[in-house]
């Protein structure tokens, strides 16, 4: 993800001894929306679906 | 991660020790608190209300007369709400608990500093600044200047710029920098990246923004602070702006200081234990972090879908979900920011708000959080479509006016004596002086306050504080109807799918020529003087009334250009500028010696607002 964009460019230090220093942490992704519930006319179909 | 809770949240944190928890924050004060600011709003409303479905009765009451009183109810309970907000904060808070020492090693700390195409010149006086206070407090932490800078120019500009912080010797406090080019989720995902990539080394980060300072101390203190209560996930300031020049800017600055301590000791208050963040100058605790604030996408595409752009409201809201405290203390001194200088650039940035909180609308039914949580973002979303409620109030009293037929003097056949329709006056005048109290009370009663505990030295005495609050409510007064203008214009826009993205704001902006007012405010113009000739034609009684409306619409150009001209530091003194704090005299100091400085590109350089 993270890239040296300045290499064009005579820059006096290295840019991935500036970065900071790896430790990575878990970090889940948070619920924020409910589970969209299939519609009426989708579950009807499925059911017609199922029986042919 | 859904029930995911902190390892040592309030019943462990006992056996942790005692924990620090602020007697104002203590949950029955929070909930009598909180229902006696819900009652005062909801008497009010009601008020309001009846007196405007009484004069409606006097005369007959129509669909616009039902129209109307829905719309007082709404506006009136919204300016309520926050006039009781001020009176809840107006008694003072106990002192600020006095830290003891940290017996153990000081806690892994980063201050995280996010950029993007920001003014490199001034993030590097900015840390430079805090990186000398830091080391005079004797405080080891280490900064992070995250950018998602993406204009090769700026790019090249940043890393010219920010090189005297990487010379700086390998002591208690690193400098880290590192460029994002993949920009997922904006200033939350840059801090989120961090979190995921370096979070742990670090049991806090205090996250700043580009145009923020803090003082050493005060960092030390928040640390303190979180390490003497471990159940809490994140800790606010309340910021004081700093450096404005302009009218509108030292306006807005004044009443930051002056007004806001009152406001957010009352938001503290109602708040309690579930506060707010406002997205920097804060300290969190980097496990609740990770274990509370991954943002997801949400579905469906812009403006109400896609990344959560007011997404400091809703990592505050994950984070007591999660089981953490997130506090607000207004009493912490030596914490700054920037304001716009303008009022275009608020507009702008207001923009950007707006459609961040309209986009909470999405989340009022998020699974497991707290009800409060949910209220906080109603607020956020009523504080845009409140000003469609005033505009549309207007409107509906324009064209009930101009639809009104001529009085029946002579309603039944056989009649001796007219019947004179009964005068609305008195109650239309009782309604616009409660109105007019809502919005005068709290800042006349702030006065009042800071006359009674001596808070009126450091804005120039009792005298020239009652002048400047007069000017800013004046200032206020005079702008709201352009505001009114902006933000009923960004509630359209955002409700119609329009995505406004989240620009930064374009940097050497804040003193605007006559032809930046008029090619900004020559619609809000247009509007003033098509809605005075449609009054004039067909309500010529109304337009006494709708002055203060119209006429600043009509000026709006000059309004906008002359309010963003620099003004004299006398008018709205406040107590920063009399008694410069260390970090922002040594930031302005080194802006002062970078000034015409060589080697740094004209670029896209901007800084937000």
């Amino acid at each position: 993800m993270n890239h040296d964009q300045g290499d064009t460019v005579a820059f006096r230090f290295d840019m991935k001894a500036l970065e900071p220093r790896p430790a990575p942490l878990d970090m889940p992704r948070q619920v924020l929306e409910h589970a969209e519930r299939p519609s009426i006319m989708y579950m009807v179909s499925r059911l017609f679906l199922r029986n042919a | 991660m859904l029930n995911a809770r902190p390892s040592c949240i309030w019943s462990a944190a006992s056996s942790c020790g005692t924990p620090d928890l602020q007697p104002h924050l203590r949950p029955l004060r929070t909930r009598l608190n909180r229902a006696g600011a819900l009652t005062f709003a909801a008497l009010c409303t009601v008020t309001a209300a009846a007196t405007l479905t009484q004069a409606g009765l006097n005369a007959g009451f129509d669909a616009w007369d039902a129209a109307a009183v829905f719309l007082i109810a709404i506006t009136t309970g919204w300016l309520a709400w926050g006039a009781a907000q001020a009176f809840v904060g107006l008694p003072s808070l106990a002192p600020l608990p006095r830290v003891g020492l940290i017996t153990h090693a000081f806690p892994p700390t980063a201050i995280l500093v996010p950029i993007c195409n920001e003014n490199p010149v001034e993030v590097c006086a900015r840390v430079q600044a805090m990186h000398m206070s830091l080391q005079k407090a004797g405080v080891p932490a280490d900064f992070a200047i995250l950018s998602d800078t993406s204009d090769p120019d700026a790019l090249i500009a940043e890393r010219i710029a920010l090189a005297p912080l990487f010379s700086l010797d390998d002591g208690p406090n690193r400098v880290y920098y590192r460029v994002r080019t993949d920009r997922y989720g904006r200033k939350a995902g840059n801090v989120e990246e961090f979190i995921r990539k370096s979070g742990g080394n670090y049991t806090y980060v205090v996250m700043l923004d580009a145009d923020s300072l803090m003082e050493g101390e005060t960092i030390r203190h928040m640390v303190h602070r979180m390490e003497g209560n471990p159940g809490i996930g994140l800790l606010q300031t309340l910021p004081k702006i700093v450096g404005a020049n302009s009218a509108f800017g030292r306006a807005m600055q004044f009443s930051a200081s002056f007004h806001s301590p009152v406001f957010a000791r009352g938001l503290a208050r109602m708040q309690g234990q579930a506060g707010p963040f406002w997205g920097h100058n804060a300290i969190a605790r980097v496990r609740a972090v990770s274990q509370c604030c991954g943002l997801p996408e949400l579905s469906g595409p812009p403006p109400f879908g896609g990344t959560i752009l007011s997404h400091d409201y809703v990592e505050a809201a994950l984070l007591v979900r999660g089981g953490w405290q997130v506090e607000m203390d207004p009493r912490i001194e030596g914490s700054f920011e920037e304001g716009p200088d303008n009022l275009l650039a608020f507009a702008r940035r207001d923009r950007r708000w707006c459609q961040g909180n309209l986009q909470h609308i999405r989340l009022l039914n998020a699974p497991g959080l707290r009800s409060w949580s949910r209220f906080v973002f109603v607020q956020g979303i009523l504080s845009y479509l409140v000003s469609l409620a005033w505009g549309a109030f207007l409107i509906v009293s324009m064209l009930s006016a101009a639809t009104a037929g001529t009085p029946n003097y002579f309603p039944n056949s056989y009649q001796l004596f007219p019947v004179f329709p009964d005068d609305r006056t008195f109650q239309i005048i009782a309604l616009a002086v409660g109105v007019g109290g809502l919005l005068l009370l709290p800042k006349l009663a702030i006065f009042a306050e800071s006359v009674a505990v001596r808070r009126t030295a450091g804005f120039g005495g009792a005298g020239r504080a009652f002048a400047s609050v007069l000017s800013e409510t004046l200032l206020t007064a005079l702008i709201a109807p352009l505001m009114l203008m902006y933000q009923s214009r960004a509630v359209a826009e955002v409700l119609s799918g329009r995505d406004g993205g989240w620009p930064a704001t374009a940097r050497g902006e804040g003193r605007l020529t006559m032809l930046d007012g008029w090619r900004s405010g020559q619609w809000i113009t247009l509007f003033g003087v098509a809605v005075t000739i449609f009054v004039m034609q067909a309500a010529p009684a109304l337009i006494v009334w709708l002055l203060p409306v119209t006429i600043p619409m009509i000026i709006a150009p000059l309004l906008i250009t002359v309010t963003s001209w620099r003004i004299f530091t006398s008018v709205f003194r406040v107590p920063q500028e009399t008694a410069l704090s260390p970090v922002v005299a040594d930031y302005r100091r080194r802006m002062a010696q970078d000034a015409g400085k060589e080697g740094i590109p004209n670029g896209a350089i901007t800084r937000s607002a």
